[in-house]
């Protein structure tokens, strides 16, 4: 891996960490950085599946329940992205991945279950707008 | 709030802030332009000779009043609407059609009731005005009488005229041709005379039981003896006092006596209506600037009346002054926030003393189909210091990462894009105007503006619904836009909310310690 690819990488990190900073006012707690989190990898698949069927199709959309989310839903769906990231070899976002899986998605609060869905659904549509905004500002991998 | 609406009426009439009593007394219209029938009137008849497209000069040179009794106008102009069975868009079409040979006999006959309907309401209809049924003017007899007479001669220019033009709503008025030159009708004295008259009167049919009814009665704004509380005209658009409102007791008798008023304050109230309609009207817009549903006026409440002077000096010198003036500047950038996605950029200059006075109120309203004014709620107690800490919240919330890079800013139109119902279609679509939504944005925007905690599960459940409904489209830059837009009114809300929260226990604390 060339150094230009690690700074860009490193950048892509921060870049997430910046925007849950920034954010506060509707990513107040763990459970709701998780949840966005979980969005962002959603986002980030969603993207891929686009590029590889030539923007016709992202069979993942189907999973989420026309984005009506709560807190099981969210917690099943990084798994299966993580799964289907590995099945289409596709390892330019694995730093990312790990960044997510590890700092945010962990942290989610699983006795958090009284937050209300509108608010879990919005978290979640905000990860999955900041996904599809990264790479395709960075133009794809 | 009637009080300080006299109030400003008063100082803006002492301080000549409109040029005549006749621009405070007459409506003003959306028209752009208007259609002029020139009438060439001698001694004894007055003669049709032809129309003219022109610009909107004002509304007081055509003595323009809406009728409320449905008819065009209240005193030969009349207004005609964009839409509608009587609109410019719907002559248009009728009219072409009947030039057009391939159409049906059912078709062209409809469409010949189109134009004797346009006819009978539009152009014989601006000459049965009430203010003209009232006056006894010989040449104003005559004018109307050439008019009637004229009619279908006066259709069909008005089809030629409006043929090719762009659909747009219209003023139909007159101008008076004799030997001493053009005039329109508001620059004839005795017409402009009558008019005000007419607006200011009390009514006729009235006078005898008044007279009997209201000794004792008290004007609401001066508590001076009140000539009557039954005007020809209403002193406020949205009070209408042809009909009853009951007082808590609930005696009919009393049924219109809850407004009494002075001629006196029934003029401040037209002027002080004109002034908040000039610079404190605002609209909340859709983000692509399209129509506004809610509106509202923002009526500044100074209780000493030197103060209220001031107010509106100074305003009208910012005004003036336009875009250069720094002060009045939070109102400018309202205005901006209420109808624009615009960047803030400067800030006001400091508060002056004349601030520590002064408060807003609110008041949220909507037009019917008619257009008629309904209000919709209102707000009391807005600090003009609050309002400035609302812009510095959305400067705030806009320089926030990726706002800028995504091209998302706050503004109230995104709050109105979130209420507004999914389900609603425009124009075109089949489905009714739903109107529950007008509530919660003047609510919400009522909240914001007084600084109460704002119902955020409204918000929330409002935007949810509204992703959710993009998300059966499963596009994902849609889908980004529209999160990008609620992450925006979201922050802007919460941050509103928390430093809202933080500032009243920083006030307990000081007022505790």
């Amino acid at each position: 891996m060339s150094l230009h690819e690690e700074v860009d990488k490193s950048s892509r990190i921060s870049q997430i960490k910046d925007f849950m900073e920034a954010h506060k006012g509707l990513l107040r707690d763990d459970t709701l950085r998780a949840v966005c989190a979980t969005g962002i990898a959603t986002g980030i698949l969603l993207e891929v599946q686009r590029e590889r069927s030539k923007r016709e199709s992202m069979p993942f959309w189907g999973r989420l329940n026309r984005l009506e989310m709560d807190l099981e839903r969210v917690r099943q769906l990084f798994p299966q992205i993580i799964n289907k990231l590995h099945e289409y070899s596709e390892a330019g976002y694995h730093d990312i991945i790990a960044y997510l899986g590890s700092e945010e998605i962990s942290r989610l609060d699983w006795s958090r279950r009284d937050l209300p869905k509108d608010v879990i659904s919005l978290a979640f549509a905000v990860g999955i707008a900041q996904g599809y905004w990264m790479i395709q500002a960075s133009g794809g991998e | 709030l009637i009080t300080a609406i006299a109030q400003l009426g008063r100082a803006s009439r002492k301080l000549g802030e409109f040029s005549s009593e006749l621009e405070a007394l007459v409506d003003h219209s959306r028209a752009k332009h208007v259609l002029v029938l020139r009438i060439r009137v001698s001694e004894n008849q007055a003669k049709y000779e032809g129309i003219e497209l022109e610009e909107n000069k004002g509304e007081e040179k055509y003595l323009y009043r809406r009728d409320p009794s449905g008819k065009p106008g209240l005193f030969i102009t009349g207004r005609i609407p964009m839409l509608g069975d009587v609109g410019v868009l719907n002559l248009q079409r009728s009219f072409i059609n009947l030039s057009s040979r391939n159409i049906s006999a059912k078709d062209r006959n409809k469409d010949k009731q189109a134009l004797a309907n346009f006819e009978k309401k539009k152009v014989i209809g601006i000459t049965r005005g009430k203010g003209i049924r009232q006056t006894t003017n010989k040449t104003l007899d005559r004018i109307c009488k050439a008019l009637r007479n004229n009619s279908r001669t006066i259709m069909k220019d008005i089809c030629k005229t409006i043929k090719s033009m762009k659909p747009e709503e219209l003023l139909l008025t007159v101008k008076i041709l004799s030997d001493s030159g053009e005039k329109y009708l508001g620059e004839i004295p005795e017409f402009a005379d009558a008019f005000e008259s007419f607006v200011t009167q009390v009514k006729n049919v009235q006078k005898k039981r008044i007279a009997g009814e209201t000794s004792g009665l008290k004007c609401i704004i001066c508590n001076n003896e009140s000539v009557s509380n039954e005007f020809e005209e209403n002193p406020l658009p949205f009070f209408f006092i042809d009909k009853p409102g009951f007082i808590p007791e609930g005696d009919f008798d009393k049924a219109y006596k809850v407004f009494p008023l002075c001629s006196d304050c029934f003029v401040d109230l037209r002027y002080g209506r004109k002034f908040v309609e000039k610079y404190l009207d605002f609209s909340i817009s859709s983000i692509e600037g399209g129509r506004a549903e809610v509106s509202f006026w923002l009526i500044p409440v100074l209780n000493d009346y030197d103060s209220v002077i001031s107010y509106i000096k100074l305003l009208s010198e910012s005004a003036a002054e336009g875009k250069e003036s720094r002060r009045f500047l939070y109102l400018r950038h309202l205005k901006d926030m209420c109808e624009t996605m615009k960047t803030i950029s400067a800030f006001d200059t400091e508060p002056d003393a004349l601030e520590a006075f002064l408060t807003f109120t609110a008041l949220f309203y909507t037009r019917d189909r008619q257009g008629h004014m309904r209000l919709i709620s209102s707000s009391e107690g807005i600090y003009p210091r609050h309002l400035r800490f609302m812009l510095e919240v959305k400067r705030k919330v806009d320089s926030l990462i990726p706002f800028k890079k995504v091209g998302v800013r706050f503004g109230f139109p995104l709050l109105r894009e979130f209420l507004m119902p999914t389900d609603m279609k425009g124009r075109g679509g089949a489905r009714r105007r739903s109107e529950g939504w007008y509530k919660d944005l003047a609510s919400t925007l009522g909240d914001m503006f007084v600084g109460e905690p704002i119902k955020k599960s409204l918000i929330y459940k409002a935007i949810a619904s509204k992703i959710r409904e993009l998300a059966k489209e499963a596009d994902l830059k849609k889908i980004s836009d529209i999160s990008f837009k609620a992450l925006s009114l979201v922050e802007y809300i919460e941050q509103l909310d928390s430093s809202q929260s933080k500032r009243e226990m920083l006030y307990e604390f000081a007022r505790g310690s």
